[in-house]
């Protein structure tokens, strides 16, 4: 056969098995997938909650943990140092996105991410009083998130515990004075107690060792020198040592708690108004999918979690105490 | 004799070449048609069903807002008649209101105002202090007009909470007692931003979806800090129709426009019944002819192959036209370089066939005729060579006689060259004689020219000197004179000076 022909036929043949194959394959154009690297930074093993929520809703988002996002997840419990050491693990590693909670870890990952260009999505960090956002809409930093509504929250804690026990007048509260929330949370407090008739009796602390000592003394002291007591937003109040102390105090003067989290109402709080961690979590992880997709983290506007009412209606009554039937109505779970 | 070689054709010039072409660019020119005609047509029913892809898309989508808004005016709407608000205690209003915050998450908070519009009860998610923000919103005298005298509900306009940054919407149904006269409104703030969770949930078909109210205002789109920035979308041509009450839902076929980020779209509105909003549904127009791209590539590729396939078969075809013409040409260039025994081998029974029958029969007689012409002009040389030996014979003899005749020339003028030479040694002796007496002459006049001159400068001297001692004296005549002048008015003074004394 002549050559030239053969060749001919065989260019013929291919041309025409290409076109098909390439009709067919551009349909569904296979994209390299790429794998996200989140490192996750729990602040608290009290939050950690925040983590599956934010993991769960990734999922159903499309990340499929092992196909298409890997998670490293650092627990450091109320350790500075140890925040610190787990960010710049995740800058040395060049992950895609650092996701921290709450407050302290997400101003250390701040701070050592710095200049590079890792985005910070945090979960139930406070912005008030504290240059982590330049604002709510715009929070600039290359960092977005869920903020910790404390100033809002503590306003309406307080409210809960005048209308629930509303002969309390000397309220106890023991804080942090260095804990970023804590100034706005005062700040808010003060003037609503005093609108209230009511008297604060403030205990600052600085650190795990001064906030037993405090709640020892006074439990030494068989004095309760309060009506009622309510949790602050800070890692004391809120590390397990910490609760479990304070939950002995209220407890052995019986004293009415304002609680947080659903572990504070289940430990003797006549009521807990806090956040959802699973929901917290969760808001955050449209955040870092916008993120992945190519928005610029600080121009994604800062998430606000909705409020949750627990009621301790058990403890209430031991307390003497009557609960609004309007409280009632509005709570999300009821202690009986 | 030696075969002439045919002038080389340039490639592009040759017959084969330019049929293949023709062919090609004939056949390539009915592909393009069909294909553009396809293109056309296809583009006519891409374009409809996108846009009804689309209106589906927005109707749905438009669906599930209005749902959204309208299940809150439902839920205020019960309440207000179930609960007999407008007679209840307090404690009952303050109960029914709850229960709108626990059967709603998006309801921050709820407030039942009398018919005065004073405000009977409010509950709210928030704090006291924060509930209150709402106060500044209200907008008191719409809420009656639309309540009270038309007796329907109302939405405000969309607002942003400060502290949260989330968007709100205050909605109010009228309440009326048990003779269904109106007594008071019931208020709910609600928090769109569960809005803008449907609104990101949406799936708009690789484009965008996004709610504006009347006025063009963004309030719900996936980039949510545009809805915040208070975004006006006036300009884009999809709002532009919404604001000018044009209806695009029922259009048959897609159009182009800029959408909500600049680029080209085809897109679609919608428009709520209540509240005065509208759906925007925008496709990039690349991503929304992305099937019809794909096929035309590939019609593409089929006119590639086509051409290749016509190119292949042109030269084939050409190569069968033009090989005979070739072999031709080629027979024809060896005969015309003298080879007569060049042979055409061709053997079609065509026009090209014959041809080349009687080229090879031209071929025979040329040959047979130039056998006998060949015989002449051998006969002919021998002849034109006898009579050019005759001629060299004549040459030979007249060059002999001419060189003698040269020799005899040569000693006469060797002759009068010898005479010629002997008269100018003589001439030059006469003139170099002369020359020696000229040359004596000129210096007896230079020496006699010095001593005249030398006496004549002595002269020169003497008159010079003499003319100097003259000015000498005349100088001195001249002094004397003044002296002379100068005594003389001095004794004229002294003897005036007798006369008065």
């Amino acid at each position: 056969m002549n050559k030239k022909i053969l060749v001919g036929i065989i260019l013929i043949v291919a041309l025409v098995a290409i076109g098909p194959i390439y009709y067919f394959t551009s349909k569904t154009p296979v994209k390299q997938q790429k794998v996200f690297r989140v490192g996750i930074l729990s602040g608290t093993d009290a939050f950690l909650t925040m983590a599956d929520g934010f993991k769960a809703k990734m999922t159903e988002l499309g990340y499929v943990e092992g196909e298409n996002i890997a998670y490293d997840i650092i627990r450091t419990n109320a350790d500075p140092a140890g925040e610190k050491q787990a960010v710049k693990k995740f800058v040395a590693e060049k992950v895609d996105l650092i996701f921290t909670f709450p407050t302290e870890p997400t101003v250390s990952a701040k701070t050592v991410v710095g200049a590079t260009d890792i985005p910070i999505v945090f979960a139930y960090a406070g912005i008030e009083g504290f240059p982590l956002v330049k604002s709510v809409s715009q929070p600039g930093n290359n960092m977005t998130g869920v903020r910790f509504p404390g100033p809002e929250q503590m306003a309406k804690r307080l409210e809960l515990l005048h209308e629930i026990a509303p002969l309390a007048k000397k309220i106890f509260i023991i804080y942090d004075k260095n804990y970023p929330n804590t100034a706005p949370a005062l700040a808010t407090l003060r003037p609503l107690a005093e609108n209230f008739g009511l008297t604060l009796i403030e205990a600052p602390v600085t650190d795990m060792k001064e906030f037993l000592a405090v709640l020892s003394e006074k439990t030494a002291a068989n004095e309760a020198e309060a009506d009622a007591t309510l949790l602050m937003p800070d890692i004391l109040n809120h590390s397990p040592d910490g609760m479990t102390a304070f939950l002995a105090y209220a407890a052995k003067f019986n004293l009415p708690l304002g609680g947080s989290f659903p572990p504070t109402v289940e430990g003797g709080a006549i009521f807990g108004n806090a956040n959802d961690n699973l929901q917290v979590g969760s808001l955050a992880a449209p955040l870092a999918d916008k993120i992945f997709k190519g928005m610029p983290a600080g121009s994604i506007p800062v998430v606000t979690p909705e409020q949750n009412l627990w009621l301790n209606y058990k403890r209430a009554q031991e307390l003497g105490l009557t609960i609004p039937e309007t409280l009632m109505n509005q709570a999300d779970k009821i202690i009986r | 004799m030696s075969d002439k070689k045919a002038k080389k054709i340039p490639i592009f010039r040759s017959l084969r070449v330019t049929l293949s072409l023709a062919f090609l660019i004939f056949n390539f020119s009915i592909l393009l048609v069909a294909i553009s005609l396809g293109a056309y047509f296809n583009f006519l029913v891409e374009k409809e069903s996108i846009a009804s892809q689309q209106n589906l898309i927005a109707r749905d989508s438009a669906h599930l807002v209005e749902n959204f808004i309208a299940n809150k005016i439902e839920l205020l709407a019960i309440t207000a008649s179930l609960n007999n608000l407008a007679s209840s205690s307090e404690r009952n209003v303050k109960l029914a209101l709850t229960k709108i915050l626990a059967d709603d998450p998006s309801v921050r908070q709820t407030i039942l105002l009398d018919a005065a519009d004073n405000e009977i009860a409010r509950v709210s998610r928030t704090s006291e202090n924060a509930s209150k923000e709402i106060n500044d919103k209200l907008n008191i005298d719409d809420i009656m007009a639309q309540t009270k005298d038309l007796d329907k509900a109302y939405y405000s306009p969309v607002y942003v909470y400060e502290t949260t940054s989330e968007p709100m919407i205050v909605l109010a149904v009228p309440v009326h007692d048990i003779f269904k006269d109106y007594s008071g409104s019931l208020l709910a703030e609600v928090n769109l931003k569960f809005m803008w969770d449907i609104i990101d949930r949406l799936d708009s078909g690789n484009g965008d979806a996004y709610v504006v109210d009347r006025g063009g205002k963004l309030l719900a789109y996936k980039d949510t800090n545009r809805v915040l920035k208070n975004e006006n979308l006036r300009d884009v041509d999809e709002v532009k129709e919404f604001m000018a009450n044009e209806e695009s839902s029922d259009r048959k076929s897609a159009t182009f426009s800029t959408g909500l980020n600049g680029d080209l779209v085809t897109a679609t509105h919608v428009p709520l019944l209540e509240p005065d909003w509208a759906v925007v549904i925008e496709t990039p127009v690349r991503n929304a002819y992305d099937a019809m791209v794909r096929w035309l590539s590939f019609e593409l590729l089929v006119v590639l192959l086509g051409l290749i396939i016509i190119w292949l078969g042109g030269s084939m075809l050409s190569k069968k036209i033009t090989d005979p013409i070739i072999s031709l040409r080629d027979a024809v260039t060896k005969i015309s370089g003298g080879n007569l025994d060049a042979k055409i081998d061709i053997k079609s029974k065509n026009e090209i066939g014959q041809l080349a029958s009687a080229f090879n029969e031209m071929t025979v007689k040329l040959d047979d005729s130039y056998s006998s012409l060949e015989k002449k002009v051998r006969e002919r040389t021998t002849e034109l060579e006898r009579e050019r030996g005759g001629l060299e014979k004549k040459v030979r003899e007249r060059t002999t006689e001419l060189e003698r005749e040269r020799g005899s020339l040569e000693k006469k003028v060797r002759e009068r060259t010898t005479e010629l030479e002997r008269e100018r040694g003589s001439l030059e002796k006469k003139v170099r004689e002369r020359t020696t007496e000229l040359e004596q002459l000129k210096t007896g006049l230079e020496l006699s020219v010095n001593e005249k001159t030398k006496a004549l400068q002595q002269k020169i001297e003497e008159l010079e000197k003499t003319n100097r001692i003259m000015m000498g004296r005349e100088l001195k005549m001249v002094e004397l004179k003044e002296e002379i002048n100068r005594m003389k008015k001095n004794l004229d003074s002294l003897s005036d000076m007798g006369k008065s004394a």
